[in-house]
């Protein structure tokens, strides 16, 4: 316990923390840095790897984010953002639409886009300051 | 291995699956640039109406959308794919309504194409047609500016 009236728990299958305070009748969700685990990370290689192979000859992006594999690894949800993260350290690919999809957040600009490398660098750097990678 | 030489392509290309080999891939597999890209020679950039897009074309996958691309960048609607002194040509593919894939047409009468995140190829017009990329949906041409 905190403090009086206040408490913490952590329930459900992605370890997502519940916290208030009963006297003030406050109350949060979070979520704390993610830790995948074994079967998750195969399930998301496996995922990648089928998704990368199946869309390679893809010419535009809204085709390949509409592959099942790629909607599958979003439907992972937020623990799948620190493999997406080294997925995307290893080798640059169209990892942005699922990023955001995930964590409400683009930190690519306007001018970056279409310049992979640069949006891959923005995803990195922005992964490393909220403890991803 | 090329990627070029792997079943998934054949299965996306299968009017390629022949002996000897009619097309041929020339560079290797390239993440940073796309098919548009390369139809406009460029090799740093993914076009798409996401990506880089000309000012004021529509953002869409849709052949109207693009159509107001080529014309952005000076390009005509032309009758097909043939070689015609002078003139740089395009070929847009599509399935239904939704573009696909665009190859450039060389000085030579071939035409070069980037696939995806994969290689650049030569090849014949009508040998990329098939599941992956549908059928060419227009040709369009534009005077070649170097000669």
């Amino acid at each position: 316990m905190e403090g009086r009236g206040s408490f913490k728990a952590t329930c459900g299958l992605d370890n997502y923390i519940f916290w208030g305070d009963l006297e003030l009748g406050s109350s949060q969700w979070a979520v704390p840095a993610p830790v995948p685990d074994v079967q998750l990370k195969q399930r998301f290689n496996s995922l990648a790897t089928r998704w990368k192979k199946e869309t390679m000859n893809l010419s535009f992006v809204q085709q390949m984010v509409l592959h099942p594999a790629y909607q599958e690894i979003i439907g992972l949800g937020p623990r799948a953002v620190p493999l997406i993260l080294n997925e995307l350290e290893k080798e640059p690919d169209f990892w942005f639409w699922a990023l955001r999809s995930l964590t409400a957040e683009d930190p690519t600009t306007e001018e970056m886009r279409g310049d992979l490398e640069a949006m891959t660098d923005a995803w990195l750097t922005w992964g490393r300051e909220n403890a991803y990678l | 291995m090329r990627i070029s030489d792997s079943v998934q392509f054949f299965n996306d290309f299968p009017r390629l699956d022949k002996m000897p080999r009619l097309f041929v891939a020339t560079s290797p597999a390239d993440v940073r640039y796309n098919c548009i890209a390369w139809a406009f020679s460029v090799t740093n950039q993914w076009w798409d109406p996401y990506h880089v897009w000309p000012k004021g074309c529509p953002r869409e996958l849709s052949v109207g959308a693009f159509v107001r691309v080529f014309w952005a960048l000076g390009y005509e609607r032309c009758v097909d794919g043939r070689r015609e002194a002078g003139y740089e040509k395009i070929a847009l593919y599509a399935r239904g309504d939704e573009p696909t894939h665009a190859a450039r047409q060389l000085s030579s009468g071939r035409w070069t194409s980037k696939l995806g995140k994969s290689e650049d190829i030569e090849h014949r017009v009508r040998d990329l047609e098939g599941p992956c990329y549908g059928k060419v949906a227009v040709y369009f041409r534009r005077w070649r500016q170097s000669i």
